[in-house]
């Protein structure tokens, strides 16, 4: 079999240009039809350290409250419309929310006489909800003076303007067993941390300008297009209130649909704007109408690694899609150093020849970068990694074997005397090169000053609209100072649960000030509340029944009560034979329940809201340890976890990125100095950027610390090329340089027109990257020189390098 | 018990005591008018009257009491929100509801205890409506309850909550009885939804006088 070797494939590929320029045609309407079908995804989970507390953090935030709902925030002008209309359009418009398939139900409240009633059920059933000391409590209430006094007072309460309606509440309560138990609904009540009173079953705020309405909903807030037609939906409806009525939508969906859309809008705005700037670039600076070709396969390559990536991984984060136009930046490089080599030499073969090396050690430099985000445990930076290495080494190869024949070689460029050359004489270079030596340690100096911005915030680009809606309902419906933090209980099943939330309680109630609120105050697991009936049974001996009847018939017949008034009491005391099941059907249960309790992948989650504080953050830690399995999700602590997680992930990632960048550089040039100096641009570039972030306000965040590490890969290309330019001499520094300028110049342009996103994240990156490279380019042309003559780097132990 | 409940509806018992206690200026002769008519006249007269004070006896039937309890007092209002319901008996009692806020004693505990109305729904929602009936706002009041006229001379006037309203839960009906001269309210009567029956007679009513400001303390003077 005859062997092939390099000159003679690339002969006979450039010898077919029209296969090829077929072959581009063709693959470019595959890839641009198969985008259609690439699944994309804009949840922030994406960009989470995988089984880190942020992810878990944040995805239960996400899963256990307002995951599946949807709350309207209706604003009234009373002005304009009747409580009573108020009433009938709230009315109708829950009705016509509950048209739709995409909703559950209406959150229902209960009237006012249901709701007495439905409080009744737990007073019936106080014998398994009182604890030991409950009963204690109670016995002190029994003695003969105790009642008579306890009768003279409801006496009194009754002959008040709300007197009459005490009736049924003393006739199944006259020892104000209830107070307890209402106490702890109420401290239950109020962990929901909203001021909202009930009205006709219809939540109202005290100013009686806003009612809110609670929509359960099955469309979970990953899914984006049932996110759309959800939101889409509830707009039409509330669209269509009266005048004096108007309504905000809080629902995460929102954001879901707003990432989505803005990710989209600036997707399509940065590739609108990057492909005018890349022909503008191409065109004004070689003049040839083929230079055109030179984006062209880079931007193939990118659709294509697209496609390539979500069959690969199932699917693709848009904030990754984002980073397509700086992929392409960066891709075009290769594309340019065969071009302008091929501007300096007539055999296209001896053009790519002359560079190849440097050019496939750029791009392994490159690559080793991103493959280090392959080992990353955050997904979004696992799907960059893959992104841009298939986007990479495709316009690698695409340069090397396809675009020069597509291309013709064009006139050498005649060098001009600028004040540029005239600062890259060789007389500056060590001047140069000192000068950027010493701005590393001033770089260093204010580098320490960086700071780290840990709010996930820079990972949502949700509309304003929408936030500004956000802000406006936590300010009208949320107490001050109610931010809260919860830590969970998890079951195999609802009493394994209940259970071990009833521990974690008995835990909680021994501290003493600790504020908390847990369902177990007022409803605990089956085991519990049959031990806690036992109890109340062995207390209501028939003994102690009958002398406490005795008292208080004396002490009725006083007051001129009737004979019957306490026998619903006595029937609660009597009728508690067995405990309750789980009370589903009263509305005061349910909500309760719905607040404390989830079910989410067969297992039960039991809440414990605490105040969202450093201090009880730690009780409830230290308390935690005592019963295992607990997580605590605190959104104050998120920020610390996300920086430790984030933190150590991009520290994990470079380490990988420079050891693959080491071996790859020490092993191609096989010398130390000539790595060296190859690495002061890159180090010069994150040194800087370092700087004037911290000088500038800027800090490093989610987002842009991937940018950083992309600014090493980026900046060891252009040292590379000017080491193997310097050892080459002033012939192959030329169009090298030239070349570096043009590669800067396209990198630039892919990470500049980041910075017209509307996404923070994207924006972000863009910043980070224009910072960085210019600063590695400025490093590259002006320092990289000096370092080789400071190196003494001979320009024949050079020519290895090539 | 839930501290919502009962401001509910200890709110509408203030509501409809407050709103009907006051003097009527005097029906026209003619039948013709409507029960609209006769509300926006009421309205029309009443609205220069700055106090009003009345001594009340109240029968209460309440299904837990063998005998009927009768509970007497003074009333003092300025108008349009300031309120004192002063009990001597059976029980010493006090409400007074002044500047946004409740307050209420009672002679077996002798504490006090305070109620914030801007905070409280319920308290806000009526004390707007009673604004609203001062300054000629009827149509919030038929917008919770129907009206049905029995008699125009003296004026007699049953309002009974409409569906789905928070009064339906606690009330069947509130007739409110002016005396003859049709001067100022003689007695209402509210049956309540667990067969209770309430009679306030009022007498001895005076209107624009000065109050003492003792009226409006809510512990009583030993």
């Amino acid at each position: 079999m005859q062997k092939i070797s390099f000159e003679s494939l690339f002969r006979r590929l450039t010898h077919r240009p029209r296969t090829i320029g077929l072959m581009l045609i063709l693959c470019s309407i595959i890839a641009s039809v198969g985008l259609l079908g690439v699944p994309f995804e804009g949840m922030l989970e994406t960009m989470l350290p995988e089984r880190s507390e942020a992810l878990k953090t944040i995805s239960f935030l996400r899963d256990s409250h307002l995951g599946d709902k949807l709350a309207v925030n209706v604003k009234i002008e009373p002005e304009k419309m009747g409580k009573a209309s108020v009433l009938a359009e709230l009315d109708r418009l829950a009705d016509r929310f509950e048209q739709s398939d995409m909703i559950e139900q209406v959150v229902r409240f209960p009237g006012g006489g249901e709701m007495v009633e439905n409080v009744m059920f737990f007073l019936d059933h106080s014998g398994e909800l009182l604890r030991k000391d409950d009963i204690e409590d109670m016995h002190e209430k029994l003695g003969r003076d105790e009642i008579k006094r306890l009768l003279g007072r409801w006496y009194g309460r009754l002959a008040r303007p709300e007197g009459s309606f005490l009736m049924q509440i003393l006739r199944r309560d006259p020892f104000d067993i209830s107070s307890v138990i209402l106490a702890r609904m109420e401290a239950l009540s109020a962990s929901f941390g909203y001021r909202a009173e009930l009205e006709n079953g219809h939540l109202f705020h005290p100013d009686g300008r806003h009612a809110m309405l609670l929509l359960e909903t099955n469309v979970p807030v990953t899914d984006t297009v049932g996110s759309r037609d959800l939101i889409d939906f509830s707009k039409s409806v509330v669209a269509r209130l009266p005048e004096g009525l108007s309504a905000d939508l809080i629902a995460g969906h929102q954001h879901s649909v707003s990432n989505e859309d803005i990710l989209r809008r600036d997707i399509h705005r940065t590739v609108i704007i990057a492909s005018l700037g890349f022909l503008v670039l191409f065109l004004g600076i070689f003049k040839d109408l083929r230079a055109i070709i030179l984006f062209v396969f880079p931007a193939v390559s990118v659709i294509f690694a697209i496609n390539l990536s979500a069959l690969l991984l199932g699917r693709l984060s848009y904030l990754v899609i984002g980073f397509g136009a700086v992929l392409a930046g960066i891709a075009v490089d290769y594309g340019i150093q065969v071009y302008v080599s091929m501007r300096h030499n007539s055999d296209p073969y001896l053009a790519v020849k002359r560079i190849l090396k440097p050019l496939v050690l750029g791009a392994l430099t490159t690559l080793s970068v991103f493959a280090a985000f392959l080992a990353s445990a955050i997904p979004g930076y696992r799907q960059l990694g893959v992104f841009a290495v298939i986007s990479i080494t495709l316009s690698v190869f695409a340069a090397i074997f396809f675009l020069p024949a597509l291309l013709k070689t064009g006139p050498k460029v005649s060098p001009k005397e600028t004040l540029g050359k005239r600062l890259l004489s060789e007389k500056n270079h060590v001047f140069l090169a000192i000068f950027f030596l010493l701005s590393i340690i001033v770089a260093i100096f204010f580098s320490r000053n960086l700071q780290m911005n840990t709010s996930v915030t820079q990972l949502d680009g949700t509309a304003e609209q929408i936030l500004e809606a956000e802000e406006d309902f936590q300010k009208i419906w949320t107490k001050n100072g109610s931010g809260q933090a919860v830590a969970v209980v998890t079951g195999g099943s609802y009493q394994e649960a209940a259970e071990k939330n009833d521990r974690f309680y008995s835990v909680l109630r021994t501290e003493r000030g600790a504020q908390f609120s847990n369902f177990a105050m007022l409803w605990p697991s089956e085991t519990t509340r049959k031990r806690n009936l036992e109890r109340w049974n062995n207390f209501w001996t028939q003994e102690r029944i009958k002398q406490t009847r005795g008292y208080l018939n004396e002490a009725a017949q006083e007051y001129g009560f009737a004979k019957d008034t306490f026998e619903p009491f006595w029937n609660t005391v009597k009728n508690q034979g067995s405990v309750s099941p789980r009370p589903i059907d009263n509305p005061v249960f349910a909500q309760l329940e719905d607040r404390f309790v989830h079910s989410h992948h067969g297992q039960y989650r039991f809440m414990t809201f605490f105040p969202d504080t450093e201090e009880a953050g730690q009780t409830m830690s230290d308390r935690a340890e005592i019963v295992p399995e607990i997580f605590i999700a605190s959104p104050s602590a998120l920020g610390k976890s996300l920086s430790k997680a984030i933190s150590s992930e991009v520290k994990y990632i470079s380490a990988i990125a420079m050891a693959l960048i080491l071996f790859i550089v020490l092993t191609l040039t096989g010398s130390i100095r000539m790595s060296v100096a190859a690495l002061t641009p890159a180090t010069v570039g994150v040194l800087w950027l370092f700087a004037i972030m911290a000088i500038t306000g800027l800090s490093l965040d989610i987002a842009n610390m991937i940018a950083g590490i992309v600014v090493i890969g980026l900046c060891i290309d252009y040292g590379i090329f000017m080491v193997h330019g310097w050892s080459r001499g002033q012939s192959v520094m030329r169009p090298i340089r030239r070349a570096i300028v043009l590669s800067a110049i396209s990198t630039l342009t892919g990470a500049g027109v980041l910075i017209f996103a509307q996404h923070p994240a994207l924006l972000s990156i863009g910043l980070t990257l224009v910072i960085g490279v210019t600063a590695g380019f400025m490093a590259a042309m002006l320092a990289v020189p000096g370092m080789c003559v400071l190196l003494r780097i001979k320009r024949e132990e050079a020519e290895t390098i090539c | 018990m839930p501290a919502k409940t009962l401001n509910s509806f200890f709110a509408l018992f203030l509501f409809f005591l407050l709103f009907f206690l006051l003097p009527s200026p005097g029906i026209p002769e003619e039948t013709g008018i409507s029960d609209r008519e006769l509300l926006e006249n009421l309205e029309e007269k009443m609205a220069d009257i700055s106090t009003v004070s009345a001594d009340f006896r109240q029968e209460k039937q309440l299904a837990v009491l063998e005998r009927t309890m009768t509970i007497k007092g003074r009333m003092a209002m300025e108008i349009p929100d300031n309120i004192a319901w002063h009990v001597e008996e059976p029980v010493r009692y006090r409400m007074i509801i002044r500047n946004s806020q409740l307050r209420q004693w009672d002679e077996d505990t002798d504490q006090i205890q305070t109620l914030d109305l801007d905070r409280n729904p319920v308290y806000g929602a009526m004390f707007q409506q009673l604004t609203g009936w001062f300054s000629g706002r009827y149509e919030e009041l038929l917008e919770h309850y129907n009206l049905k006229v029995e008699s125009i001379q003296p004026p007699v006037l049953v309002f009974t909550p409409r569906t789905d309203t928070m009064a339906e839960d606690f009330l069947t009906s509130v007739t409110i009885v002016f005396g003859e001269d049709a001067r100022y309210i003689e007695k209402i009567i509210m049956h309540e939804v667990n067969d209770s029956l309430s009679t306030i007679y009022f007498d001895n009513a005076q209107f624009d006088k000065d109050f003492d400001e003792h009226v409006w303390e809510v512990r009583p003077p030993h």
